[in-house]
Parts: C-alpha cells; structure tokens; sequence
C-alpha cells in the first residue's frame, strides 16, 4: 500500500543539463575508463494535465558502461521518455547516436547500443562481479557535476539490504548502500570491487549525509537474463501479503506446530500468481531455498531480507517452489511467477503517453499516480484527499475494485455548452449514462452510444451529477478542440 | 459548508488575547466605582460588560489519559436579564476554574455554566457568589435590524473599557465556531484589536449581538435575534431542544441542462438534493435528485439562497434557524420526477455526537479502550488536528476521507469509526507494535462501531482469541492475541505506563434516532 514516505526519501542522480558540454579529450584512459560512456538524453515527459500536449523536452546527463556484445548498461531514468540519445566515449568530444535496446523501469535499468555497431569493437567490456559484503572497498566511476573528465571516487559497502527504486518509487529490490560518493551525473556508472563490477550507481538518500545506493549484480543478472529471450517481461510478483506470527496467539490461533516457523498470508492479489494457489490463513515456511521467519523476512546466507530478494532471483514465467502450512500439514506448491501489470498505475510511470477523451469540453483522463502528479512536487499533500484515496488506497479495499481502473473528470474546457456543470473539476465518474465506468473506454462507449437528450455523468463522491446536452455537446465538440488546439478528442 | 469562519476561529485560537497585549483602544471610558446604581439612571456599558478570567486544562487527544498543562483564557461575558452571563461555548470550554471581574477590578467572584450550546457557540453563566452582580444591569435585547445604526462594541482590559466602533458589511450564513452548526452571522470591521472572544455589540442600549471570532480586524458577530432565542431556552435547561439544523447535501442548479434532465421546465429555480443524511432534517420526506424549491413559504433560487426579510440574501441554511425550534414541521415544495409536490418537513436538532466523525468532544476526557496494550479511539475531528495546522494534508489519509464523508455515512450499525490507534509495547503484543490508526471492523466475529461496542465484544472471545478485523485497505486485515493474557496484559500498561484507567468510553454516545429518521428511504 501506498505511503506518504515511499514518495520522497532517495533522489535518482540523473541530471538535467541546460546544454552538453562538450568532452575534451585527455590524458590516455585506462581500460575500465575507455569502457565508460557519458550518455546523453533529450527527454519529453508527457503533461499528464494537458494529455494531448508535447511539453518542452530537456536534456538528462548520466553515464554508463560497456558489458557484453559492445552493448551499454544504464539506468532506465537517464534514458526514460527519450527523444534523442547519443554517447561520449572517454576523451572524445564526438557525439555518437545511441539507441535503446530494452528498457525495465522496475529496476531502473536500461541497455542502449550505438547506432554504429562498430563504434565499441575496440572497448573491452567490464566484468560483471560477484555481490560484495559489507566493508569491501568499491570504486564509483562515472560522469557526475563538477567537472567533464570522468570522476572516480573510493568509499566501503556500508549496508546491503532491499530498498525502494525511486524511479517508480513501489517496486523493491536488493540495494547496496555505500559511502563512496555518487552525485548527479553518476546514475548508470559501475560500482568496481577489485576491477570487476558490483553494481550501477542510481541513487542517494536525500536526506543523509555520504549515502549512495547502488544496483547489485544479483538485480542486473535478472535483468540481462530476462533479455535473452528478446523479450523484456520484467520482474514477478507473488501477488501476497504477509503478516508477522512474531506474536505466539498466532501461531497457536493457526495450529501451526512449534517446531515450524513462518508467517500468516493474510492476503492474495487476484489475478496475482499466488491466485489460486495460495490463500489467506495459509502460512507461508519457506519460497525458493530461503525460510520465511516469524517476522516475515526471507533468511538468505543466514541474513534476513525482504521477500523480494529471494523473488529477484526468478524470471517471468518460471515456477517458484514454496512450501506453505494448511489445515494442519505442511505442502510444496509450485507457482508460475507472473508480472503484475496493474502495478503500474501505483508508480512513476515513464516512455508511455497517458490516455484521454475529451467530449463537450470535459477532459476524462484514467485516475493514477501520474494524473496525481499534476497537483505539484508535493502531490500526497496537496492532491484533494478523495481522489487519493480511490488513486491508492480504494483499489486494496475490494478485490473487485484492484483491476478497476477509475477514471476522473480531469477538468472542463470552458466553452458555452458546459459552462454551467456544477462539478467539472477532478471528481471521479462512476457511471456515464448508466454504465459502470471501469476503464476509460467505457467512457468513450457510455458517450459514443447514447441516443438520449442528455449526457448524464454520475459521480462517485456524494452523489453529485453533471450532465450535458447531448446535441449540443455534440455540435461544440469540433470547435472546442479547434479553440483549445487539441489535435485529437482522444487517445486510448 | 464554506470553511471561512473555522478558518478565522483557528486564527483566533492562535492569538489567546492576554493581559500583555497591546491595544489602541478606539474610546475609553474611566472605570467607574463600585455602587450600587440609584433606580432609573441611565445605564452604560460598564453596567453590562464584565470579563471573564477562565482557567482550563484540556486533554491531550493524542494521548488521552493524559492532560495537557492548564491554561488561561480571557474573554468578555454580558449581563442579561436573570443576570445571567452571555458568553460563547470556546471561552468556558474545559474550564476548570471560571472568575469573573467587573468594572475592571481586579476582585472577582465565581460562576459556573448554567448551560452551554456548542454548536452555536454560546453559554450562559451564572455568578454563585450572592450580590456580586446586584449592581450589574442585565442589557435589553434590541429587536431592530442590527445591520442599520451604529454599533459599538465594548470589553474591559487593563481596567479601563474600551468601546469601538464595528460597522457591518454584511450577513453571511456560516458555521459556528469549529464547524458546528450553520447560522447567520453579520460580518462587520471593528476597532477593537483581538476581539472575537465573546465581547457585546451594542447599538445604542440595546444588545445587537456578540463576537465569537475575529481576523484581523474582520469580525464575526451572532446577531441578536439568535442570542434571544438562546436565551429563550438557555435559562431553563432542562427544557432546552435547541436550534434546528439543516444538512440535507445539495447542488446547485445553474446548469439548464441538468434542471431539465430533473424535469424542471424554464429556468432553473431550487437547488437539487444529494442526500438527506441519517438523522438529518427531511430524512424520510427529501430525497436524493429532488429540486427543494421552496422551505417554509421561502422560494429558493438556483444557487440556495432565500430572501430574509431582514438581511437580505441569505444560505437556505438560515430557514429552519429563524423562528424555529427542533419539532415544529415546516412546509416545502419539491420538484421530484417531473412532479411538484408540497411535502412537510419535520425539523431536527443539529447533533455532532450523531456523526460518523464528530467534529467536537464537548467536554471530559476523550474516551479510549486499551486492551493488552492495544489503544482503541473513536475517530474525531479533535484527533485529526493532532496533526497540525495542516491536519487535512498530514493526517493519514484512510482516516480524513472517513471526515470529510462523515456527514453523509452515518447510518445504523455504521455509528461511528473505531481505529487502532496504536500499540504500548510489552511483551504480550509482541509483532504488533508497529500497528497504527488502523480502521477496526470487528472483533470477535462482531462488528465494532463505537468503544461501548467494542467493549463488550472484547468480553466475548472466540476459542480463547481475541480477533481484531480491520478496514480491508490497511497494512494487515486481523490480528489475534490470546484472550487468557489480556486482562493480565491490561493491568501490567495501567502500571507500567502510569496510565490511571483502561477503559474511558463516551459520555456523548450517538442517540437512538428510531426509524422515523430513516423513513425507509434509503439515500
């Protein structure tokens, strides 16, 4: 669920650039230099409140490096949204054309290629290593502010443990903290232990002192693995939620033997991948090789993780083997790991253009963290209590509302035929001309079939109502998108 | 509901007016010597103005066993006939010690309150000290329209009294203080700097009406046909039915095309109903997507207002205040399907404790339930401003939109909002320490919606569990503690934490409305 801390506490360390300056060329690099590339991204965020609108773009700065196949691993937030793309190679103030070969936003990494294939034959790739441990002295190279020479600075791994991406601010996954400084400009650079590399540098703790996070091997295998196939499918969810048994009434209240420990699924998803499989009541012992103890942490090489870690190590589509205790015997079920796409409308979301229909001057755009996002940089404060509530909290209140994608009229287009509405204004619709809106085709249908003298919207929220003429709303609608220059009504 | 008049009393709130303050005062008169007044001599307003020294000490809502420092407050009272004390509610709120000065002496005897309104914001006191107020002359309530003359308004400080000029703009329906009930208030500038705390709006020798805020220089005065009618009723308690109050939810009726889509020819007139809710006046009569064209012979326009006779245009709120009490049945005509028909319409009380979230805690300590450790609240206003000024933005968003739908959620078996507030850690609830302001549905297999429910399902464990349900949207859905450790458990946090009860249930439980105030009519 949701919570007002998960939206602010790391900052991604991409940098927006007014300009690219340009690279001089220096001193001879050593190996892992050349294998080192400054990328540069000129990026378009869509306006999520003007949704047919192509906002100004702006140029991301970050860096990355040369793996296998002269191909370039990167953050996905210094290439998200990209218009253009090119690459700096170390000493070389040539722009090369870049472009993206997969991208997984879950994981905040990317993989790019030059244009020209070529262009890297001569770069030897950098190994990938195995997962440090705390107090291993690691390298961070990159392209960070400060300077145009690329930057190396030393620090220890001071934590290794499974924190928040910040580029969608929801999905989890292993991180190592570290002291070594990274600064924007770093995103998408190596993490060196002994010349090999340990992880991607990606983020930092806002509000700490000398604390910078770092991609660990374990999620970059998961991602380049995923890729073999062609195809990115991302990274699974079991789709459960666990409660802590720390308490001794549970284990006794569930009939759970002392001589087993675990914790209480009090939870499943629906259409997740535990759906079906597993159930609340169940009590979950053990998932992959890891043992579930009584707090609910998965105890890897004899430390306690989050859940996710043991998940990072399993692909889309293959089985998860876990044992579960019900009705008083212990079972091994096998689950098919899928992806759970309605966890997209819960995060950032990037390289995708939001939908919209405009009719009569009302613009309906589908409710998510996005269309939350136009209320301004501290959006969990300052977006009207109701709409977060049905954004965040309401689809986790009633399996049949998870997969309901709640649609909102954004605002009104002020224009005769709907200037008198007494609601237009961010309010949720729950029904078009008596149909159950559940995703904004319904909308679009719900206006498109109506054959009555009035458009009638129903609103979620107090029983309000809006309604529209319907021949006029009809007659306005080209000349409302002509006077506010909206070359489509709409984009599904 | 405007917000503008809780939006001044916060203000207010923050600027407690002590004796250090610095004040110009637009005219002052010397304080005159304590005598007893020779019968037929014109009275001033020294004979009728007397201060209000208030100690008090309130509870703190975040840790309700627990009082916060007392305090003082200083306000004005005016003396009316029976030579009682007209004040606002906010002045003698959680008072524990209520002194009263005249003519700006520093002696000063004792009153207590003979009653209290506060969802008006108004109390009368009564001086238990014999002859203190013999020389004092109760203020005749002015019958004439207070929007026209001259009005001064009057308090005493630093011994001296001070009388200032208020000119009023306007009369505006808004909430009493704290968002009570709705009223008309006249909105006028003054001279007096920091008022609002209950100080008499004279014009000429007659009471017009009395503070209960102000911002900046702008105050808010309770006119005085209100004040009579409080009066009427306030110095006999026990009789006491209070005003009507109107909270039926409604949208305007701008727009042609939805007054047409309700079956309205011509142009829009009324307002259109959203919800009659639960307990509400025309609960059972009114019904979601009628068009109220009229309420008691007052045609109402598209936007809900009324021409009042006195003031002008006024919120349709205003109606069921003016000559009315809770009981009497007033005439209305809807428009409903396409149809005008006249109803009639039986006039309620505004009850706050009849809320989902009540908006205030009246008096006493706000009431709680700790069970093994587990600190059980009912949802309130008061809770949430724990958070802060900006409460609505910081507090956790589950438990605001319960506020802000309050009004229209109540129902049977849906009373008010029980929540975990959090847990004392000790060992007995071990891996639940971490729960907070979770939303309680049942315990025990029984649905819990207020503490005295909640009290007795706690007596009725299942198989030697207790079992708590929460809201389905929380962090976790039930947890389970044993039932034969929670006494023990209970008695161990009353110790350990120096916490004097564990259980403090609410002396303003919601009433029994009866079916009458659902009339079948589901919203």
């Amino acid at each position: 669920m949701a919570r007002a801390g998960r939206w602010t506490l790391p900052i991604l360390v991409g940098i927006a650039l007014a300009g690219m300056p340009a690279v001089p060329v220096g001193a001879a690099p050593s190996s892992a230099q050349k294998a080192i590339v400054r990328l540069v991204n000129t990026s378009q965020h869509p306006d999520w409140y003007s949704p047919w609108q192509s906002p100004a773009p702006f140029s991301v700065s970050g860096s990355g490096f040369v793996i296998a196949e002269g191909r370039i691993l990167t953050n996905a937030h210094v290439v998200s949204d990209s218009r253009d793309l090119v690459l700096y190679l170390d000493g070389d103030s040539t722009p090369y054309p870049a472009r993206i070969v997969a991208i997984g936003h879950e994981c905040d990494l990317a993989l790019v290629e030059p244009v020209d294939p070529g262009l890297l034959r001569k770069v030897k790739p950098l190994e990938l290593g195995d997962l440090p441990v705390v107090g291993d002295s690691l390298e961070t190279l990159g392209y960070p502010v400060g300077g145009e020479r690329i930057s190396m600075t030393r620090g220890v791994v001071s934590r290794i443990e499974v924190q928040e991406y910040m580029h969608t601010a929801l999905f989890r996954h292993l991180v190592i903290q570290t002291d070594s400084a990274i600064n924007p400009g770093n995103s998408g650079g190596p993490v060196l232990r002994d010349g090999k590399v340990v992880g991607v540098a990606f983020q930092v703790a806002g509000a700490l002192q000398g604390v910078g996070y770092v991609i660990p091997n374990p999620v970059v295998r998961h991602f380049l693995e995923d890729l073999e196939d062609g195809r990115y499918d991302g990274f699974a969810s079991m789709g459960i939620r666990l409660v802590s048994m720390q308490n001794p009434a549970t284990g006794r209240f569930l009939r759970v033997p002392a001589n087993l420990q675990g914790a209480w699924i009090d939870k499943v998803n629906p259409g997740s991948s535990a759906d079906g499989l597993l159930r609340p009541g169940d009590v979950l012992l053990h998932v992959g090789d890891a043992a579930i103890d009584r707090a609910g942490k998965a105890v890897v090489r004899g430390e306690t993780h989050d859940l996710f870690r043991v998940l990072d190590g399993y692909q889309v589509g293959r089985g998860l083997p876990v044992r579960v205790f019900r009705d008083g015997g212990v079972r091994e079920i096998e689950i098919p790991l899928k992806a759970d796409p309605e966890m997209v409308r819960f995060t950032h979301q990037w390289d995708r253009m939001p939908s919209y229909y405009v009719v009569g001057g009302l613009v309906f755009v589908e409710l998510d963290v996005e269309m939350l996002k136009t209320f301004g940089s501290d959006w969990f404060e300052n977006a009207d209590r109701a709409l977060l509530w049905t954004a965040l909290y309401e689809p986790f209140s009633d399996p049949a509302l998870y997969r309901r994608h709640r649609v909102i009229l954004l605002r009104r287009l002020d224009h005769p035929v709907n200037v008198r509405m007494a609601w237009y204004r961010n309010v949720v619709v729950d029904r078009v001309n008596g149909r159950e809106v559940r995703e904004i085709r319904d909308v679009v249908e719900a206006f498109e079939s109506n054959r009555d003298r009035f458009h009638v919207l129903e609103y979620l929220h107090q029983g309000r109502l809006g309604v529209l003429d319907r021949e006029a709303a009809d007659r306005a609608n080209a000349e409302i998108l002509e006077r506010y220059g909206i070359p489509e009504d709409r984009r599904l | 509901m405007r917000m503008r008049g809780i939006l001044a009393f916060a203000l207010l709130l923050a600027g407690c007016p002590s004796a250090a303050r610095a004040g110009s005062p637009a005219n002052r008169s010397r304080s005159a010597a304590p005598a007893s007044r020779p019968a037929g001599e014109v009275q001033r307003a020294e004979d009728h103005v007397v201060t209000l020294k208030v100690a008090y000490q309130d509870f703190d809502e975040r840790t309700p066993w627990a009082r916060r420092p007392p305090s003082m407050r200083t306000g004005t009272a005016t003396v009316v006939e029976g030579r009682f004390l007209l004040t606002s509610f906010y002045i003698v709120k959680d008072a524990t010690l209520i002194r009263v000065h005249k003519r700006g002496l520093p002696q000063s005897a004792v009153a207590r309150v003979r009653h209290w309104d506060p969802f008006m914001n108004l109390a009368l006191l009564e001086v238990t000290e014999a002859g203190f107020t013999d020389d004092l002359v109760p203020v005749p309530i002015s019958d004439a329209n207070p929007r026209n003359g001259e009005l001064k308004t009057a308090r005493w400080k630093d011994r001296q009294l001070e009388i200032a000029d208020l000119r009023v703009q306007k009369a505006d329906v808004q909430l009493a203080r704290s968002g009570g009930q709705e009223h008309v208030f006249l909105v006028g500038t003054t001279d007096l700097a920091e008022g609002g705390w209950a100080e008499p709006v004279f014009r000429g020798r007659e009471l017009a009406g009395m503070t209960t805020s102000q911002d900046g220089r702008t105050a808010y005065v309770v006119p005085a046909g209100i004040l009579a009618a409080y009066l009427a009723q306030a110095r006999t308690p026990a009789t006491y039915t209070g005003f009507a109050g109107w909270e039926a939810r409604y949208q305007v009726n701008d727009d042609p095309a939805l007054a047409a889509w309700l079956g309205q020819e011509g142009s829009p007139r009324g307002i259109v109903l959203r919800k009659v809710p639960w307990g509400a006046t025309g609960r059972g009569v009114l019904q979601p997507r009628d068009i109220l064209l009229s309420l008691d012979g007052h045609e109402i326009d598209s936007s809900g207002f009324y021409e009042h006779p006195r003031f002008g245009l006024l919120d349709l709120d205003q109606i069921v205040i003016d000559g009315h009490r809770p009981g009497d049945v007033v005439p209305a005509r809807i428009l409903r399907q396409g149809r005008v028909m006249d109803v009639q319409v039986p006039l309620r009380r505004y009850v706050d404790s009849d809320r989902l979230v009540p908006r205030f805690r009246v008096a006493g300590a706000p009431p709680y339930v700790i069970a093994g450790g587990l600190v059980f609240r009912e949802l309130s206003m008061p809770y949430l401003e724990t958070w802060g000024d900006k409460w609505h933005k910081k507090a956790p968003v589950p438990l605001v939109v319960r506020l802000d739908e309050s009004a229209e959620d109540q129902q049977p078996g849906h009373r008010r909002i029980v929540f975990l507030q959090g847990v004392i850690p000790i060992p007995y609830n071990v891996g639940y320490q971490e729960l907070r302001d979770l939303e309680v549905r049942e315990v025990n297999g029984r649905t819990v919606d207020s503490l005295p429910a909640l009290d007795e399902a706690l007596r009725h464990p299942v198989d030697g569990f207790h079992r708590v349900r929460f809201a389905p949207n929380g962090s976790v859905a039930e947890i389970v503690l044993d039932a034969d450790g929670m006494e023990a458990a209970t008695r161990f946090v009353l110790a350990n934490y120096r916490i004097p009860r564990a259980v403090v249930l609410p002396q303003d439980a919601p009433g029994d409305l009866g079916p009458a105030c659902g009339g079948g009519l589901a919203p």
